[in-house]
Order: C-alpha cells, then sequence, then structure tokens
C-alpha cells in the first residue's frame, strides 16, 4: 500500500504541474489584461481625472452624476430605442428569409447565403462608407432616388433626428443579416424531419407544423438571438463614429459613444469607467432576466 | 395541386432572388463608384454602370495615401494575433480538456465569464498601463492583450475533449513527454479546429477599429480600417472616391479568405454561436 501511494502522488504531482505550466501563460495575460482591468474599472469609477492630471478617489460622485447627466440619459435612451427597434426587425425578417429558403433545394441556398456573405466578413468601416454614400441626402442620393420611385420626398436621412436613428437601424439590420439567417438555419436543421413526417401523416397543414413544431423547437435558437442581439446592439459604437459622430445634436449619440468621447476626448477617464460601470451591468441584468423569464426548453 | 405547388414555390424564389439581389445593392454600388469620379458619386442621378469609368481612384488611393501601407500593417497584426491566440488558447484549452487538477472548473468558469465583459470596460485601465510603459502609438496594445481570448479557450477545450484518449496515452508510453503529445499528437489532429479559430482571430483582428483608433497616432502606423476611416472624412470633407476604392480592396483580403475556407467558416459560426 505504502508503496503504492508513494509511486501515485508524485505521478499526479506531476500531472498538476504540467496542467498548470501549459495554462500560466494564458492566465498570465488573461489576469494582466482582462481581470484586473475590469476591477481597476469598478475602481477608477469611482475617481475622478485623467492620463494627465491623475486620478483621485470621489466615491459615488460619478454616479450621482451620470444619473444628472442629460447627455448620459439621452444615449441611454438612444441606445435602447435602437436596441428595441433593431432585435426584433432583425429577428422577423431573417426568420422570414430562412423559412423560405429552408426548403429551397441546396443550390439557391447556397446562392443566398453568398449574397449574405460578403456584408458579414466586411468591416463596419468599409459598410459605413458605403451607406454613407448611399444615404446622401442629395435628391439624387442613391437612397433618395429610391423612395422617389415611391412618391416619398428626399429626405436628409443622417442629418434628422427623427430619422438618423431608423437609418442606422437599418444599416445595422443588413450588415447582420447573414448572421441571423445562418443561425435560424442551423436551428431549423436541427429540428428531427422524423416530427414533419409524422405530423403530415397526421393531416397536419403547414401553418399547423410552423406554429406548433417549427417555432416552439426554436426556442433555444430564438433566445440566443435574443440575448447576443441585446450584447451587441447595448454596444453600438463604430457605425455611430462612422456615419454621424453621434449627430444631429447627440440625437444618433450611444452610451458607448459617448464614453469613448469622455475617455479619449474630454480626459473624464474616471466618468467614462463610471458610465461604462454602468452600462455593463445593464446589459447584465437584462441578460439574466432573459435567461430567467424566457423559457428555452422544448417542450 | 401540383400546378399550384409549382407556382407557389415559384413566387417564393422570385422573392428569395429579388431580396438578395436587394442586398446586394449596397455593394454593387460601392464596386461601381470605385470606377466613378467624385462629382459622378455625389451629385449626378444615379448611375448603374460609370459614365466615366477610371481606374483613377486606385492610383490615387494607392500612390497619395498611407492605404498601401496599412495594408501591410494590418497583415502584420492579423498574423501576429492569430499566432499567439491560437497557441496559447490551444495549450490552455489542452490543459482544461485533458488534465485534471485543483481548481480546473473554477478556472474554467472564471475564463468563460469574462467573454461577455464588453471591450470598452477593459480598454480605459489598459490604456492607462500601456501610457505608464511606453506603449502608446506602438502595435503592442493591439496584439498583446488579444492573447486572453476567451473564446478561444472554450473553443480548443471543445475540440480537443475530442481527441481520444488512448492516442494521448499511447504517445506518452512511445516517451514523446507533455508537451511533445501536444506538439506531435495533438495540433495535428485538432488542424481543422485550429483553422476556424485562425479564421476568426485573422478577421476580427483585420476589422478591428475602436482599438487601433484609440492606441495609434502615426500614420505609418495605422491599421487598414483606421486609414480607411480617416481618407473618408479628411475635416468633414467626404472623398468617397478614395473611400470606395478602399473599401474594396479592404475587403478583398476577406473576401478571398473566407471563400476559401467556407466550410470551417459556417462550422464555427454556428457551433460557436449556438453553444456559446
Amino acid at each position: 500500500m505504502v508503496t503504492a501511494q508513494q509511486h501515485i502522488l508524485p505521478r499526479r504531482a506531476r500531472q498538476y504541474l504540467t496542467a498548470y505550466s501549459f495554462l500560466i501563460p494564458y492566465l498570465a495575460f488573461y489576469v494582466t489584461f482582462v481581470l484586473l482591468p475590469v476591477l481597476w474599472s469598478f475602481y477608477l469609477s469611482l475617481c475622478k481625472g485623467g492620463l494627465l492630471s491623475g486620478t483621485e478617489f470621489i466615491g459615488f460622485q460619478n454616479y450621482i452624476k451620470a444619473w444628472n447627466n442629460s447627455l448620459f440619459i439621452r444615449a441611454l435612451q438612444n441606445t435602447a430605442y435602437y436596441t428595441l427597434l433593431v432585435v426584433p426587425l432583425a429577428m422577423l425578417s431573417s426568420l422570414t428569409l430562412a423559412l423560405l429558403i429552408d426548403k429551397m433545394a441546396l443550390f439557391w441556398q447556397n446562392v443566398v447565403k453568398s449574397a449574405l456573405f460578403l456584408p458579414m466578413v466586411s468591416s463596419v468601416v468599409s459598410l459605413s462608407i458605403i451607406w454613407k454614400a448611399i444615404f446622401i441626402p442629395d435628391r439624387n442620393g442613391p437612397l433618395n432616388t429610391l423612395v422617389g420611385v415611391f412618391g416619398i420626398p428626399p429626405q436628409n436621412w443622417l442629418g434628422n433626428p427623427d430619422l438618423v436613428i431608423p437609418s442606422i437601424v437599418g444599416f445595422e439590420i443588413w450588415r447582420g443579416y447573414g448572421f441571423w439567417v445562418i443561425v435560424f438555419l442551423a436551428g431549423l436543421d436541427a429540428i428531427p424531419n422524423d416530427l414533419y413526417e409524422a405530423a403530415r401523416v397526421d393531416g397536419a397543414n403547414a401553418w399547423y407544423i410552423l406554429t406548433r413544431i417549427t417555432l416552439p423547437l426554436l426556442r433555444p435558437t430564438f433566445l440566443f438571438l435574443l440575448v447576443m442581439g441585446f450584447i451587441w446592439n447595448f454596444q453600438l459604437f463604430d457605425a455611430v463614429y462612422m456615419l454621424t459622430a453621434g449627430g444631429p445634436a447627440n440625437a444618433s449619440a450611444t452610451v458607448v459613444w459617448y464614453v469613448y468621447r469622455n475617455a479619449f476626448h474630454f480626459e473624464n477617464l474616471g466618468f467614462a469607467a463610471t458610465m461604462g460601470v454602468l452600462l455593463l451591468f445593464i446589459i447584465l441584468i437584462l441578460t439574466v432576466l432573459q435567461l430567467k423569464y424566457i423559457p428555452s426548453e422544448v417542450d | 395541386m401540383r400546378y399550384q405547388m409549382l407556382i407557389s414555390k415559384l413566387i417564393i424564389h422570385i422573392i428569395v432572388g429579388a431580396g438578395a439581389l436587394f442586398m446586394l445593392l449596397p455593394l454593387y454600388w460601392m464596386v461601381v463608384s470605385a470606377f466613378k469620379p467624385l462629382p459622378e458619386i455625389m451629385t449626378v442621378p444615379v448611375t448603374f454602370i460609370p459614365v466615366n469609368a477610371t481606374l483613377e481612384n486606385f492610383r490615387g488611393l494607392l500612390t497619395e495615401t498611407f492605404f498601401a501601407r496599412s495594408m501591410l500593417n494590418s497583415t502584420v497584426i492579423a498574423l501576429a494575433n492569430v499566432v499567439l491566440q491560437v497557441f496559447f488558447c490551444s495549450l490552455a484549452g489542452f490543459a482544461f480538456a485533458k488534465y485534471r487538477f485543483p481548481g480546473r472548473e473554477v478556472l474554467f468558469t472564471l475564463v468563460l465569464g469574462t467573454v461577455m465583459i464588453p471591450q470598452y470596460v477593459t480598454l480605459i485601465p489598459n490604456y492607462i498601463v500601456m501610457g505608464r510603459i511606453g506603449w502608446l502609438d506602438t502595435w503592442a496594445p493591439l496584439i498583446i492583450p488579444g492573447i486572453a481570448n476567451a473564446f478561444g479557450i472554450f473553443w480548443m477545450r471543445q475540440y480537443i475533449a475530442t481527441v481520444p484518449d488512448e492516442l494521448l496515452d499511447a504517445a506518452r508510453i512511445d516517451g514523446a513527454g507533455e508537451f511533445g503529445t501536444y506538439w506531435r499528437i495533438v495540433v495535428p489532429i485538432i488542424k481543422p479546429g485550429l483553422v476556424t479559430l485562425a479564421l476568426f482571430i485573422f478577421s476580427t483582428s483585420w476589422n478591428e477599429f475602436l482599438l487601433p483608433l484609440v492606441y495609434l497616432r502615426s500614420k505609418e502606423l495605422y491599421t487598414v480600417q483606421l486609414t480607411m476611416a480617416n481618407i473618408f472624412r479628411v475635416q468633414y470633407k467626404f472623398n468617397y472616391h478614395w473611400a470606395m476604392a478602399s473599401a474594396i480592396l479592404a475587403t478583398l483580403p476577406m473576401g478571398i479568405l473566407f471563400a476559401t475556407l467556407q466550410k470551417q467558416f459556417i462550422s464555427g459560426l454556428t457551433l460557436g454561436g449556438l453553444k456559446g
């Protein structure tokens, strides 16, 4: 017994040592550039000052300041408005397309996937350049020409405070469309075929199959896209930077845009960290609520 | 009945086809605009084929701006990201997948828990650190922090878990050593997983905008996205002609890369998407 123990222990210790030595390089970067910065961000949110002036601890004053800052509240409202438009619209339109092409021959599926594929791999910067040109407010601008066909007068798409967010929403839905469709197609793929066949044998019509089989079985996909859609869209920045720079008159300023401006233009690192932490908590709470109250189980 | 089915099928195909074409219209617009002189993009009624087709935009872009240099910069940065992240993530993923050690579950949960931490939360403290150690206006902040890629750990652990333990034991009995087992047995088996991860890291790095925007000052260090944004809005005068040409050239490498590796891309997207 004793000899067996002596033999096993060093071997196990050696295994631990090997595992840790494989992990430590990664963990060193993880602790330095993720874990500590997150904790430091919480601390910074309790400070005032910037890179040049140095920081000074001021307690919860930044949080009170954020609450009373009309620009931050505005940015929060813009972000929520924007997300609440993108997520349902993108979900509905991409689900429709996925349902339509799911029954098509593989060839046609691939044609559609290829059409959706380029926006998905392009950068926000390059796509914004295209759309900025499409949104040109001139009477001869591409989008104005298009809506002109339907008798709608030319619009200042990005310059009108009421239109700017819907315009960016259109851009973002177009940009992310391929991803949404492909995830829905994968979800549809995972539904066992015998379920459909059994329903057909029982004489179920297409509407019954859609509402009683397909949609309920897509629940996990819905939940995933809902959660991810909220997480991503709450962090909208690149498109705002490129298309509007927050304008006109902050009508399209999002929280991350305002964080960026405060941190890297106004030298308000502490206040920027506060807003960042607040947004992080909002995203976290929304995610937990969605995961808790929206059923993902298939019954 | 048959006839009706055929008609409805045809209608669906037409709707989907029209929709796909509509989705492609902006990209078509990019391509034709890149061959138009600036005034034609801006003011003339929409032309779907350039009236005065020209290569002048590309010539101007490549000779009068830092664009060509930026393409090279972005390639170097993206490759550095790929090599470092793939190596460190697969090594740590191997430890998580194939070794038992105290704290394994805790560490893995901790790492995965931060997958959702948005970039801008860590950016401000990291920016301060980079300032202190003199890494502002260098490529280091675009490469080094990225090694802590939580998704890469998750992805690699899932993939390496499928490698049969017998193969690893056989290698150990042959005296390969632990790192030798990883390098000579695990890495060749998980190559498809490595390629998928590499593809995602490359495209993330190539398309990244916020980090270079915050960290880089010198134009000769700019990444392709930063140069593009910079060309586009020089003092609020929009250079659509050069910008359109740069959008094509900047998207080209991604398009080629993803088209050649499409299978890995789709499998990664759906697997990473549905399980993440």
